[in-house]
Order: structure tokens, then sequence, then C-alpha cells
């Protein structure tokens, strides 16, 4: 047995790699740059995780989101792996600390861009040997890329003051000019490239055309009703997710819940879990679902709104079919509902209307504080104040008026890209001749190599709906007593007794 | 009627037009300051501390002017007769809950959780499933759990069981609903536990009355773990600490320990006068050894609880009037922070 294969088998309890991830850890083992292009759900955060427990030294694992984090902590915790930890602003200082007094027996540290860029942080990573720095969600780093992270930037220096560490990046959705710019920005030398196809074969793709709420409403009944599931249905807020929920409930006779931002840690836990576990049919969610979660078996994502460009729709419908089986995507388009990706877009960024007084706020104070400011007295999002806080740290010796003149720029170029992602995910929700297929993978300069089977509508298939199991639902109603049973001991002996 | 409906007649009703309205509010959000944690315990309402946490304050204006107008509530904010008939089924559910969330509020999530996660964890174990997620991310509950399960080692299986006979005997003496709500909530190897939503769905009951009912539940266990030491659950429960004073009354104490006087205190921390004094009856409220009598001389005390107990009122005002001028505001609260609990041990043996 390799020591790869060893390994493998000591810390996941998986015989043998797939065949596309075994040559990225081999590159990694031998410390090569690598960019990795992998759809989600494919099994790459082993990819990364493997390496750095074989390797001697901490790797860095820089993640966009804290949800993020915490599934890959949990799993590794599931897998008894306590070698890893995270470290980003939602933590107390005692947690905090207590992870930095333990940095150097630690093999995998989860960080947010943020903390990252902290020079106390980066002071106290110079003292110990980190071998390898993972960048997570690479496409972050690109201003061309669907969410740009101006704290990403950020990652290139501190892998210069870390004495270049082996350089690894993932993504799962990057065009062809972000995969350039995550390149570039950072510092990679010729890097080992993985690439794979945008393409998920087994999720054909079917779009609504749909003339107002009620008929939306009405489909999706409809649809969610025929599925047996599990199944996601994406909605743009948290009172629609509500709403939609309980409209579910009544009309399905499924198991639905909702999850989204507004519920409390331990709610969303739990319906996480119950989802993950099958004691749930449909979750109704904001795009914080999801992310990091691996449910092998879903059936279907089913778009009530739509996102903001193809990415992001990539992304989300990667959730579906993991292990393989048909599944399916369908989007409910209503032309009205292009309002909400606009106003959520125009959130992202400073107004500039209001660049010359935040300007005036932020005058002497520090980055923290800035931000601080600008979300609570000016209304700003979190994204919009991190924006204009990068570019006041980038150019600190600017004068006002050229100041003002840069983030006007860079505000409208940043408009200007997002108005275009947003307009392809239009034309493709509205297009009524061509593959949907070909178009989708044409955004990401991919060709359509091999038209499954089904495919999408303009293909002329149907939904493959799965058959629904008659299996009979879990009984609710047990007595407390037998609950209490099975909670101790499980059902088998609970029923003996 | 709703729970929270229910909730603020009862505490007006409680409070006997001696406080503004919004003390109610405070009362039943359970408010951290000492006022509303004197309230609490004067007015034998740790029933109602708390009991509706997420209730915001618009919510609870148009609520009491609705009753307002409907007459439900009299001038001065008594309940009239119709709604104290209407409010009794309630009384008796706050009576019969076991809820204290004066006592228990802090202390009663902090042994939730460590139960909730000490039965997922032995339940995995037995069933021999090493990899789970914690239901609960807390990460002092979970080096808790770590701790225990080092110490006890082989000796697990034979505390699981017994913690599960002690859970089904505390199940047992709970109302069936309450019962219900503990053994839903918990997750196992194989069962995941439900969300307070779901249970409420499934009880055909409000979220509100489950949340109530589920921490009520939680209290009692408490309650009968602190008298059976040897049990698990009581290995369950925290050990120390003074968790009942607000963090700035916490302060004020340590200067007190260190022999400031009242008016040092108020120069040391740069706060008001008034707001020492607060402190000071909470103080006087929260620790038995705390004495009030170089404070307020004995008979001034003896003079103030005859008074209170003969006019049967806690308004500092009729209270102040009835008595020598030289008993301040301060001496009255004082005194009667340290009373309430005397006359509450009384009710409790007069039960």
């Amino acid at each position: 047995m390799s020591e790869k294969t060893e390994a493998l088998n000591k810390y996941f309890g998986f015989p043998s790699l797939h065949d596309y991830q075994e040559p990225i850890v081999d590159a990694l083992l031998a410390d090569t740059d690598t960019l990795a292009v992998l759809p989600t759900g494919s099994g790459k955060s082993i990819c990364f995780q493997l390496p750095a427990l074989m390797k001697s030294g901490l790797t860095i694992i820089v993640s966009p989101l804290l949800s993020l984090m915490d599934n890959q902590l949990q799993e590794l915790r599931a897998k008894h792996i306590k070698t890893a930890a995270a470290y980003n602003s939602f933590m107390s200082p005692e947690e905090k600390s207590r992870v930095l007094s333990r940095l150097s027996s630690l093999k995998l540290l989860y960080i947010s861009p943020e903390a990252l860029s902290l020079p106390f942080i980066v002071e106290r990573l110079k003292t110990i040997q980190v071998s390898m720095m993972v960048v997570d969600e690479a496409h972050c780093i690109s201003q061309w890329g669907h969410e740009f992270r101006t704290d990403y930037l950020k990652i290139g220096p501190v892998r210069q003051a870390l004495g270049r560490p082996c350089m690894a990046a993932f993504t799962a959705t990057a065009t062809p000019e972000v995969q350039m710019d995550i390149k570039k920005q950072l510092q990679m030398d010729a890097p080992a490239e993985y690439i794979h196809s945008v393409d998920r074969e087994n999720i054909a793709l079917f779009v609504r055309q749909c003339t107002g709420e009620r008929e939306k409403k009405k489909e999706m009944i409809r649809l969610v009703q025929e599925a047996p599931g599990p199944g996601l249905v994406y909605v743009s807020s948290r009172k629609r997710c509500e709403e939609l929920k309980a409209l579910l409930q009544k009309e399905t006779s499924h198991r639905v819940e909702a999850y989204h931002g507004g519920l409390e840690n331990e709610t969303r836990l739990m319906i996480q879990q119950q989802f993950l576990h099958g004691d749930l049919d449909v979750v109704v969610c904001t795009n914080s679902f999801g992310m990091g979660l691996n449910k092998a078996d879903v059936e279907f994502v089913l778009h009530y709104h739509f996102p903001k460009d193809a990415e992001s729709y990539i992304q989300e419908i990667g959730r579906a079919g993991r292990d393989g089986r048909q599944a399916w995507a369908a989007v409910l388009y209503l032309e009205d509902d292009i309002i909400i990706p606009q106003m959520l877009m125009e959130a992202e960024l400073p107004p500039v209307n209001e660049l010359g007084s935040a300007l005036e706020t932020a005058a002497g104070s520090s980055r923290a504080e800035i931000t601080e400011e600008l979300i609570n007295r000016m209304g700003w999002t979190e994204t919009a104040a991190r924006f204009l806080a990068y570019y006041l740290e980038k150019y600190p010796e600017k004068s006002r008026g050229g100041l003002l003149e840069e983030l006007e720029k860079q505000v409208q170029q940043r408009w200007f890209e997002k108005q275009k992602k947003l307009k392809a995910m239009i034309q493709w929700l509205e297009n009524s001749e061509a593959c949907r297929r070909r178009l989708l993978l044409q955004v990401f300069g991919e060709a359509l190599m091999k038209r499954p089977e089904p495919c999408c509508d303009m293909c002329g298939h149907r939904i493959p709906f799965r058959e629904h199991q008659r299996a009979e639902k879990e009984k609710e109603t047990a007595p407390w007593e037998t609950r209490l049973q099975e909670l101790f001991f499980g059902r088998e002996r609970a029923k003996h007794e | 009627m709703l729970f929270q409906e229910a909730m603020i007649l009862i505490a007006l009703k409680r409070l006997r037009g001696e406080r503004t309205d919004a003390s109610a509010y405070h009362l039943l959000t359970g408010k951290r300051s000492s006022q509303t944690i004197t309230d609490a315990k004067w007015f034998q309402s740790k029933d109602l501390f708390g009991a509706v946490p997420a209730l915001d304050k618009p919510h609870f204006e148009s609520i009491t002017a609705s009753f307002y107008r409907r007459g439900w509530l009299e001038a001065g904010g008594v309940p009239g007769a119709e709604a104290s008939a209407a409010i009794s089924p309630w009384e008796k559910i706050v009576e019969e809950a076991g809820f204290d969330g004066w006592t228990y509020r802090d202390t009663g999530r902090q042994f939730w959780r460590r139960v909730a996660l000490l039965i997922q964890t032995l339940s995995h174990l037995y069933q021999q499933k090493k990899q789970f997620v914690p239901i609960i991310q807390d990460v002092q509950a979970q080096q808790w759990v770590k701790r225990k399960l080092a110490a006890w080692g082989p000796e697990k299986y034979t505390v699981m069981n017994r913690l599960y006979e002690e859970m089904a005997d505390c199940l047992h003496e709970l109302k069936e609903v309450q019962a219900f709500i503990l053994a839903y909530k918990l997750t196992g190897a194989e069962t995941l536990g439900k969300t307070t939503e779901q249970i409420a769905l499934l009880q055909d009951m409000e979220k509100d009355e489950i949340e109530y009912l589920f921490h009520g539940a939680v209290h009692t266990l408490i309650k009968k773990a602190e008298n059976q030491p040897g049990t698990v659950l009581h290995e369950c429960l925290d050990t120390g600490g003074n968790p009942q004073l607000t963090v700035t009354a916490e302060k004020t104490l340590d200067f007190i320990n260190k022999g400031l006087s009242l008016d040092g205190i108020a120069r040391a921390r740069r706060l008001k006068k008034s707001t020492i004094e607060d402190h000071f009856v909470e103080i006087a409220g929260e620790i038995e050894e705390f004495s009030i009598d170089h404070l307020v001389p004995p008979d001034q005390q003896e003079a103030i609880r005859r008074v209170a107990a003969s006019l049967d009122t806690f308004k500092l005002k009729a209270l102040k009037e009835q008595l020598d001028d030289d008993a301040t505001y301060f001496a009255i609260r004082l005194t009667l922070a340290k009373g309430g609990k005397k006359s509450e041990r009384e009710n409790r043996s007069a039960e």
C-alpha cells in the first residue's frame, strides 16, 4: 500500500481516490502550485486535506464563508481529525487565543481572508512552518468573478511574507479570464492546472416562463408535488422563504422546512441535519444554504427566484445529483423578478453619490472603524463598505479628488461587469431556441461535447421526475416513552421493549 | 387568546397597578436590570421572568392598547373581571410549568446543552456510530462532555443506562406535553431532534407556549437534580459562581468587598449614586450573607416590614407616606429586597 493510500484509509476511511483527485494530490505532495476547477460536490476538499495531513507543518485554508468553514470542520471532527481549527471574526476572544496557542500542533487552519490580512496574525504565522496555502472559492479573488472580495487580493502578499509556500487554488466556477486572474493575483508560477468541465451531465435543465406570481406558485406546487425529492427551492429573501415554506407544507404531502440567515443557530443546524438524514423532503432556502453541504441524493434544485449570474446558477444547481443519479434543475422565470438581482447588485457597491461624504467620514479612521461607520451610519452593505475600505488602503497618498475619481471609475467598472453577467443570465433564461446546456457552457468558454439524454427543455425533453417510493414516512407522534428509548438505544431495541 | 397576550395580562395582574406597564414588558422579556430583577422577586413572579423573551416593545404596546380599548385592562393597568376570568386557565399553565427564568435562565441553558450533547454522544457510542455532527455547537459544553467521557472511561455505558432511567423518571413526573417536548427536542444516533416550530405543529400549539413549557421542563429537571447528588443529572449542573447578579452589580460588589462606601464606589466607577443604590438593592436581595444593618438600622427595618405587611403593598410611595421621614426610599427598597426572601419562604411552607 502506498503511503498515500494508507493515509487516505487512516484519516478518511476510503480505499482509493477518484481518477481526477489523484493527480491533484500528487501535485500538492510535490509542492507544485496548482489551479483546480472542479465541479461542486466532486470531493474537492479531500484533494487538499489529504496532502495537508501528510505534510509536515501547517496548511492555511482561506475560505470566504463561515458556513463553509464550519461544514468542513464538522466533517473533519466527525472523522476524528483533531488537528484542524478555524479562525474568524465570529469567534470569541477566548476561542481565538486558544487556536493561536496551538498553531504549531495544527495541520489545517481554516481562516477568513479578513483575518489572514491582520498583521499580528501574519506575524504569528511567520513563527511556525507553513507548508501550503489553499484558497477555496478562488474566484473571489478576481474582479471579473461573480463574487469579488477585496480581501482576497491580500493573499498574494501574505504568501510572499510567509516565504512563498506551495499555493493551491480551488474553485467550481471560473471563466477563462477569471482563471488568468487567479494565477496572477496569487503569484503562481507555471501551476499545474486541472480544469474540469462545469457541465453536470446528470442534471437536466429547465426553464418555465411564468406570467405572474400566482402562476409561479401553482407551478412550484405542481413540480414539488410530482417530485419525490429530496429537493431545494431557492428564493431571494427570508420573508419569501417562510411564506413559500408554509404554502408547500399546506399544498403538498412533503415534509418541508425553511432555511435562512434569520433562524437561530441551533434551528439551522437541526434543519440541515434533518435534510441530510432524510427527515425532510424539501428545504426552501436562501443562497446561504447548501454551501459545502454534502448530500448526495438531491433530486432537484428549483429556482423560484433566479440568481444574478451563470456562475451562481451553476454553483447552486450543483447541489443536485451528486451521487451520479439523474437529477434536474428548473427556474420559474418571471420577467419582473429581474428587479431582485438588480437591487442586490446595487447594494453590493458603494452608491456613487455618497462617495464624497463617505470619504469625509472615513478621514483619519482605521479600517475597521470605517467599515462599521459606513454600515451603521450610512446604511451600506458590508460588501460595499469593504470595497471602499480596500481602495482607501490601497491608495494612501492619493488626493481626495484623485481618490474620488478612482473610486467612481472602479464602481462604474464593477457595475458594468455585473450588468453584463446579469444580462447573460437573462438571455439564457429567455432563450427559446438553442440547447440550454450548450448556451450555459458557452458562458464558461466551453463547447458541448456530448449531449446527455435528457438534456433540457429546448432539446424537447421532459423533467425526469424520480419514482415515488411509497415508503412510510416516519410516524412523528410516537409516545415520548418510545422516543426516549430510541434516542438512547436505537430503534431496534426500542421496538423489542 | 394568544400565549403572549395571556402572559401580558398575568404580568400586569401580578404587578397590581403598582408598577408601570413597561415593567411588565421588562419582566416578560427578562431584562437584566436591578429594577426588573427586584420586581420579579417582590411580586413573586420569577415564573414570568423572561417568559416571552422575543416580545418586542411596539408589539407589547399595541397589545396593551387594544386591551385598554376593550376594557380588559382598567385604568392603572390592572386586568378587569372579564380578563381575569379569561386568563385563569393560563395561570394554571404557568403554575404547573415549573418555569423559573429568574433563577435558571442562564444555568438552564447550559444544563440543557450538556444533557443534550451527552445523550447524543452516549447514544452514538452505544450504537457504535463514531461519526456525528454535534447538535450543540457550544465549545464549553463540548469540552465538558469530553472531560466527562474521559473520566467515566469504560463505565460510560453504565452511566448511560443510569441517565436513561433518570430521564425516564423525570419525564414521568412532568406533564405529558412537557415530556413530549423534551423527548422530541433531543437527538440520538438514529433519531434527530425537532425544532420548536416542528414540535408546535405536532402538538397543535403555539411556538411561544412550547418554548415556555420547554424551559419550564428544563428548570424542573434542574430543581430535581439539585436535590439528588450522585445522579448523572446532578453532575450536569454547574457549580459555583454568583450567576444571579448583573455584571455591573457584580463589579459594585467587588468594590464593597474592598471596603469602599456607597459614595466611594459611585466616585470610583464614575456612576450616579442612584445607580449604585440599585446595585445595593440587587445585591441585598441576592446575597444572603450581605447584611444591610449598617445601611438601615434594624429597628427601622422592622418598621418598614410591619407597614408593608399591614398595607399589603410594595408601592414605595404608599409605604413612604406611612413611615417616618428618616426612612428613605433606598432604605425601604433595601429592606424589602432582604425581606422578600423571607415572606416567600413563608408562602412556600404554607402551601
